[in-house]
């Protein structure tokens, strides 16, 4: 579980002014916000990439501020991340890229880790993409291929930043459908960035509003949406109520289902 | 978006003042100056939001010591090129095996016909415009040799090699490190347990100062060959007698190989400190490669121009 | 490779930058270039090389000194120190470090800034608005570093003069009323000035050249910026060297 206090930031001028967050055991967790508000700050912060001026980050109980690189990098080891911009290793190939978090953790042997590789392609529906480079992937296909490197060592503690931005409607069902099977089958925590509030608020548990550095509210997503502050009532203006959750589970043969007619793939 | 943030390496094994152990190392600390803003501070306590969950509460803050060792993974202490430097020494016993042989094949081998075509024409060049020159004032051809062969040791062949190891092998190093770190690659491979000192810049570090001096002595060779052919063919000078090293001595050898080998040091350090600290997609790319090549330049010349006077100043007084 | 292939490619860049170059004639000769861009890239290519270029001949000059000093302290021949620093920083070394920092610095940045405006389809949003990038971009830059190559090696000759004339008094007690004599002492002329201009001329067009072509046939984002900048920085310095050398022989004493 995380949980972030009173969280100062600065470059130059402050970007987080306070924040505080918890995330439980288990739960996934949306960040919203407007944009440029420090969301994916606060996501770095809580990696360990960006040390905050004051605060405090506890990450499984243990404190994440004011460690040396060493200790750091232990904590590290607890959570996984999938960036904004994907940042895959693209001299390696996917396997590699897979690999690589597991061989320099020791995590597995390395007899496992080829066999686990395989496991967690399949998982986000790209099986057999061990050995393509990097570069040939769509859109799509990389961010899985980040999702599956950020999950592959079984942290508790995942972290996505905007998993489905600039996806297709149907990658993106399919994106969250995916974080919801990861929680399930990994039993993190989550907490996801997006900006796609409508799917977003289908899967989560809990939401938070990050608004001019500071987290305004969060909660349940009735009661964020029943919050009586301005700047969070004028963000939330235009999100319809999800019906009752309705997202399938997720099957990563869907991804390559036969296409309807006159559609293509990205 | 956030902005974007220079990154630093993580540290090597630096020693901890006075932070034990591992977990809840911060001691909350009461404070009364605070490290930023203190308009914002204010601002905050006057400015609530009624009714905010998790409102801030009160003066005490808790203050992260500032994390001993060279550099901070992140943001902090955006360090000079020096930081790097120490950083990726202290990096050096914890480099994968077979990663610094790989460098020193790509950045050596791979430099090794640029370096030789360069200085092969600037031998026959040197020789070329010093003979002409010479000769309206001293009508005796035999001095030139050994005096282009004390210019290639002491200064030329190692200058010359690292300004041209500049601009290859620095763009090539800020190039790579800068363009991993826009795409958050750096940031990637910290979350999986590597650091990119240790994982990059290191054994580029360690490459270049074995490299350096070899290509050095390497290129030295070519341009002795190309300004022996060339006193030879333009100005009829017996190779024999331009293959005369009698001017040099032991500090013009010395000063030339603790040039190398000053330069094989700085050419990675500034490039690497260049990409390291890139921001700004790929025109920062672009401007992380221009800063590595001047970088890199400039501190060649000083370093040349310092250690020269040193060794100038040395052999003045051993009475040469 | 095949060698075929390398040479097919070695001719596509040098056809890359013949084509650049001709561009850049083109529009200079029909005064279609745009004299905005042309002004700004002035400023921000030229004048602020300067100071590099300033810290740089300072340095070198010092450096021709020490390197003269054995010479002169075997001959005794302090009062032809000018003119062993000045030949080398008028025939050679002036020309050819003037050359190599400005494409170190112009020509990497040139290359960068046109590599991002490829890679990110500005330039062929440039096109779609119909202006012509020959005009807005390829020839501005052209011009402004083929003039900030000269101009700046003419300054950086005379710095490199003054540095020399300074490490010359403060190493070897030589006094820069010595240098000056020796310098203008009637061994050297206006022919080797001219020789060294003429040769920054002919670097700014390479550098100039070359950058701007690998800017523009940049592919791939940001890695491949990067590789643009590096191949062109390389190129330059090479063409720099050949060229040097070509002159050089060419102008057989003169």
């Amino acid at each position: 579980m995380i949980e972030v206090e009173r969280v100062y930031k600065s470059f130059g001028e402050p970007v987080l002014r306070g924040v505080n967050l918890r995330v439980g055991r288990g739960r996934l967790v949306g960040l919203v916000g407007p944009p440029a508000s420090g969301k994916s700050v606060l996501l770095r912060i809580i990696a360990g990439l960006l040390e905050p001026e004051a605060g405090s980050v506890r990450v499984d109980g243990e404190e994440m501020v004011g460690l040396n690189y060493q200790q750091r990098g232990r904590l590290q080891g607890r959570i996984g991340m999938a960036f904004q911009n994907i940042a895959l290793f693209d001299h390696l190939s996917v396997g590699e890229n897979l690999a690589f978090p597991l061989r320099r953790q020791k995590a597995l042997p390395e007899a496992e880790i080829n066999g686990r590789v395989s496991a967690e392609l399949a998982a986000v529906g790209l099986a057999g993409f061990e050995e393509r480079a990097v570069q040939g992937l769509s859109g799509g296909q990389k961010r899985r291929v980040g999702i599956a490197r950020a999950a592959i060592t079984r942290p508790p503690v995942l972290l996505y930043d905007e998993p489905a931005a600039g996806l297709d409607p149907v990658s993106t069902s399919r994106m969250f459908a995916l974080l919801v099977d990861q929680k399930k089958r990994l039993k993190s925590t989550l907490l996801v960035v997006s900006s796609d509030l409508d799917r977003l608020f289908e899967v989560t548990d809990e939401v938070a509003v990050l608004h001019n550095g500071r987290v305004l509210c969060q909660g349940p997503l009735g009661s964020v949406l029943a919050s009586q502050l301005p700047p969070v009532r004028e963000f939330l203006a235009d999100v319809r109520v999800p019906a009752v959750s309705s997202v399938p589970p997720y099957d990563p043969d869907s991804e390559r289902a036969p296409l309807p007619p006159g559609a293509f793939l990205l | 978006m956030a902005s974007d943030d220079p990154p630093g390496p993580q540290s090597a094994a630096p020693k901890q003042k006075g932070l034990k152990g591992t977990a809840q190392s911060t001691k909350p600390v009461r404070v009364s100056e605070k490290p930023t803003r203190k308009s914002d501070r204010s601002a905050l306590m006057t400015n609530e939001f009624a009714g905010a969950s998790l409102s801030p509460s009160a003066e005490t803050l808790s203050i992260s010591q500032p994390v001993p060792g060279f550099v901070l993974p992140a943001d902090e202490a955006r360090g000079g090129p020096l930081k790097t430097l120490l950083a990726a020494v202290y990096a050096i016993p914890r480099i994968e095996p077979g990663a610094i042989a790989e460098q020193m094949h790509l950045l050596g081998f791979r430099s090794l016909g640029f370096v030789c075509l360069v200085l092969g024409f600037v031998g026959g060049i040197l020789v070329y415009q010093a003979g002409i020159q010479a000769l309206r004032i001293v009508p005796d051809t035999s001095t030139i040799g050994p005096a282009y062969i004390e210019i290639l040791v002491r200064d030329l062949a190692a200058s010359l090699t690292a300004l041209m190891l500049a601009t290859r092998v620095g763009a090539g190093i800020a190039a790579e490190i800068g363009s991993m770190k826009v795409t958050d690659q750096l940031d990637a491979l910290r979350l999986s347990n590597a650091d990119p000192v240790v994982y990059l810049v290191a054994p580029r570090l360690v490459a270049c100062v074995l490299v350096t001096p070899l290509l050095t002595i390497v290129g030295g060779a070519v341009a002795l060959t190309t300004g022996a052919l060339t006193g030879l063919w333009v100005f009829d000078i017996n190779p024999v007698t331009f293959l005369d090293g009698r001017f040099v001595d032991g500090i013009d050898l010395g000063a030339g190989l603790v040039k190398s080998v000053a330069f094989g040091f700085a050419i990675p350090v500034m490039s690497a400190h260049a990409g390291l600290y890139t921001s700004g997609g790929s025109q920062g790319v672009g401007n992380a490669t221009t800063r590595a090549v001047v970088g890199s330049s400039l501190a060649v010349i000083v370093l040349g121009f310092l250690i020269g006077a040193l060794a100038e100043t040395l052999s003045a007084g051993a009475g040469q | 490779m095949s060698v075929r292939s390398r040479i097919g490619i070695l001719m596509a860049l040098v056809g890359g930058v013949g084509v650049v170059l001709l561009q850049a004639l083109r529009a200079v000769l029909k005064r279609s270039l745009d004299w905005e861009q042309l002004e700004e890239s002035l400023v921000r290519l030229g004048l602020h090389s300067l100071p590099v270029i300033f810290g740089t001949a300072l340095f070198v000059g010092g450096i021709m000194v020490i390197q003269s000093a054995p010479l002169m302290t075997r001959y005794g021949a302090h009062s032809l120190l000018g003119w062993g620093a000045g030949f080398g920083i008028l025939r050679e070394v002036g020309p050819i470090l003037t050359g190599l920092m400005i494409s170190g610095r112009v020509g990497s940045n040139n290359t960068a800034e046109l590599g991002t405006l490829q890679v990110t389809e500005q330039i062929n949003g440039l096109r779609a608005l119909a202006i012509d990038p020959a005009d807005y971009l390829v020839a501005p830059r052209v011009v402004a570093i083929v003039l900030t190559t000269v101009l700046g090696t003419i300054f950086a000759m005379v710095v490199a003069l003054c540095g020399a004339a300074i490490t010359g008094q403060i190493l070897l007690g030589v006094h820069p009323v010595t240098f000056w004599n020796g310098l203008t002492g009637g061994m050297l002329g206006w022919p080797d000035f001219t020789h060294g201009v003429v040769k920054s001329f002919v670097f700014g067009l390479v550098i100039a050249g070359t950058s701007t072509s690998f800017g523009l046939h940049a592919r791939g984002g940001a890695p491949g910026v990067g590789r643009a900048v590096n191949e062109s920085v390389v190129l330059s310095a090479v063409a720099i060297f050949v060229m040097d050398a070509l002159i050089s022989f060419a102008s057989q004493g003169h």
